[in-house]
């Protein structure tokens, strides 16, 4: 049986209020969602900063799965992250975030399987990134 | 099945639309009814080229729009209507349209308006063409997103219409 997306949590890991941020305007688009925590690495060293994740990732424990989403690919909250899924089973990182990453994961993570939702997602940040 | 949603909304087709209520409703076509864009050549490629999670838009004028709802276009398919205006949608109603419910989605500040929610506001000829649309029989209801709790709009209408009066 193919594991459907229910239970899906996400940790957003980035610079100063972008996780926030973002999720103020996923909740402006969408309507208020749940099973997500928004953690910054301002104030933080790498230490601190894998561990505001970890705690993040616990408070979300009744999910069956967390993806985590940092903002920029080799910046400290990419490399506190790295290092947490690096041993861990059920976590999944997404690098790069964007707001239609977002929607494409609130929209879908119900419906779809987990590998084609992660698939999904970087498809629709990706592809939302355009010249005019 | 025709339309299953009928919205006004001042942004016309943008996330809410696409994303909440497309997701919400899986329709084949979103219809958008605009005089201003469906004649202004950069307007009608932008809201065209939007992002709409692979559903088709049509853009259309008013007149435009009747025609092909009198030749039964669309009646085969699910469509989200929308159309930034209270008086464009009266015209829509008064010129075919027949309809049980619209939605008003997004009617925001500007000079004079009243407000009735945290995104709906209305001037006195807002008023008058909404509480017409009620009058055709057609429930007047606010909801932003799926999600939120729907509102009459009709009993807070009136209640504004008393006081300017």
């Amino acid at each position: 049986m193919t594991k459907l997306g229910r239970g899906i949590g996400c940790v957003i890991v980035a610079h100063g209020e972008v996780g926030e941020g973002l999720m103020g305007a996923v909740r402006g688009i969408l309507g208020t969602q749940s099973g997500w925590r928004a953690v910054t690495n301002t104030g933080l060293g790498l230490p601190e900063l894998e561990t505001a994740v970890r705690t993040a990732i616990k408070e979300l424990a009744g999910m069956r799965m967390v993806v985590l989403f940092t903002d920029m690919p080799g910046g400290s909250c990419h490399h506190a992250c790295r290092n947490i899924i690096r041993n861990s089973e059920g976590i999944r990182m997404l690098t790069g975030l964007n707001l239609m990453m977002l929607l494409e994961f609130f929209v879908k993570r119900e419906r779809v399987p987990i590998e084609e939702l992660l698939s999904l997602v970087q498809e629709r940040g990706k592809d939302s990134v355009r010249l005019s | 099945m025709a339309f299953v949603l009928v919205r006004i909304d001042d942004r016309l087709i943008h996330g809410q639309v696409t994303l909440a209520w497309g997701s919400s409703l899986n329709p084949d076509v979103m219809v958008l009814v605009n005089n201003d864009v469906a004649s202004t050549e950069w307007k009608r490629e932008l809201y065209s080229t939007t992002d709409t999670m692979g559903v088709r838009i049509d853009v259309l004028g008013i007149d435009s729009f009747l025609d092909h709802l009198a030749k039964g276009r669309w009646q085969s398919e699910d469509a989200i209507l929308v159309v930034n205006s209270a008086a464009d949608l009266l015209a829509l109603v008064r010129g075919g349209l027949s309809i049980k419910q619209i939605n008003v989605g997004g009617m925001h500040f500007s000079d004079g308006k009243r407000e009735v929610l945290a995104y709906v506001y209305v001037d006195d000829d807002d008023i008058r063409d909404l509480l017409d649309i009620s009058d055709l029989g057609i429930a007047v209801e606010a909801r932003d997103v799926p999600q939120s709790e729907p509102v009459d709009l009709v009993p807070k209408l009136l209640k504004l219409r008393e006081k300017s009066t």
